[in-house]
């Protein structure tokens, strides 16, 4: 089963996609309004999202990784990230 | 009971998945008026087709299986046809007060809104389906995320041929279908919140679903097929028709392998 990041993740792709097709297609100038700021928070987030957790995660799991004898702070033992 | 966070995120990521595919039927957007008008006959035909081989193929024998008595699931496809016979006179007394098979400008035909509400409660079922089988196993959800993604686009583009034929422009009836498409949603929410209530209401909610299809094509969409009677209709209509119900076979055929595999 996959982790509850990546579901994250997927809901918001998901959320994007339905909503780039939705928003075209809406005569209603409020509703237009609406739903592209619900557009824009989602992709907010998961920018925010990549920008603080993913990318330096990634970043991390790649230099401890690659460089064994640094280590991580938060975990004690060797080779963790 | 404790659901897993992990299982609530599943069941929505794959109800979304689902309201995706109503969105397949956008389509009709890019085509001509001049290719819609010649498709969308054939659409309605396919409708016909993917609506009763959705009843008689999928949604009865799968009553069948959880209830065990067939003359009861029977009766409850009856009452399934009955109240959709019910509701669409209301509608009719409410908006219509006519049989017209053909709309006016600014007319929704019956047939366009008997179809949204067959689809909304079809999805609402679909939802508790997704969202029992993400309970019991999360590869099971996704085998039956995969096979309601399979059933469902061939019957949103015939959704989307009956809404036209009922008097919707292509943009509203992407729309009203996608709208629809959402009680997947409450269905799964439903079911996760309820889930023993869920589980044993699909012994109704089955049937009364395969009633509702079986009515709107027996009803409201053939004899739309009947105003056109020259040959080539005969053949186009006649080969959409069994296209629908071998879409639904196959589809029998994909879930058997998947929960198989």
């Amino acid at each position: 089963m996959a982790s509850l990041d990546t579901y994250c993740h997927i809901i918001g792709i998901e959320l994007l996609a339905i909503l780039s097709i939705i928003l075209p297609l809406l005569d209603n100038r409020s509703h237009k309004r609406a739903l592209s700021t619900v557009f824009l928070v989602v992709m907010g987030f998961m920018l925010a999202h990549f920008a603080t957790h993913l990318l330096p995660g990634k970043i991390a799991a790649f230099i401890y990784s690659s460089h064994h004898e640094y280590r991580s702070v938060k975990t004690s033992g060797l080779d963790r990230t | 009971m404790t659901i897993a966070l992990t299982t609530v995120a599943s069941t929505i990521a794959a109800c979304l998945a689902v309201s995706i595919c109503s969105l397949s039927s956008a389509i009709a957007l890019w085509l001509k008026p001049e290719t819609l008008k010649w498709l969308v006959p054939n659409l309605v035909a396919l409708a016909v087709g993917v609506l009763l081989g959705d009843a008689f193929i999928h949604l009865i024998p799968d009553a069948i299986q959880r209830h065990g008595a067939v003359s009861e699931v029977c009766l409850t496809v009856l009452i399934g046809m009955f109240a959709f016979f019910v509701l669409e006179k209301g509608v009719r007394w409410r908006h219509d007060h006519n049989v017209d098979t053909r709309p006016t400008a600014d007319q929704i035909l019956p047939l366009a809104k008997m179809n949204l509400i067959g689809d909304a409660m079809h999805n609402f079922v679909d939802g508790i389906l997704i969202a029992g089988s993400f309970l019991a196993d999360p590869v099971m959800g996704l085998t039956t995320t995969l096979a309601i993604i399979a059933h469902e686009i061939p019957q949103e583009l015939g959704d989307v041929g009956a809404l036209l034929r009922g008097g919707f422009t292509p943009r509203q009836a992407v729309l009203y279908n996608f709208y629809c498409s959402l009680t997947v949603l409450p269905g799964a929410i439903f079911t996760l919140l309820l889930s023993q209530v869920a589980e044993s209401s699909l012994i109704v909610l089955l049937p009364i679903a395969a009633g509702g299809f079986i009515y709107i094509a027996a009803s409201d969409l053939i004899p739309v097929l009947h105003e056109r009677s020259s040959l080539i209709h005969l053949g186009g209509q006649s080969a959409a028709f069994a296209s629908g119900i071998g879409f639904m076979q196959f589809i029998v055929f994909f879930e058997q392998a998947l929960l198989a595999a």
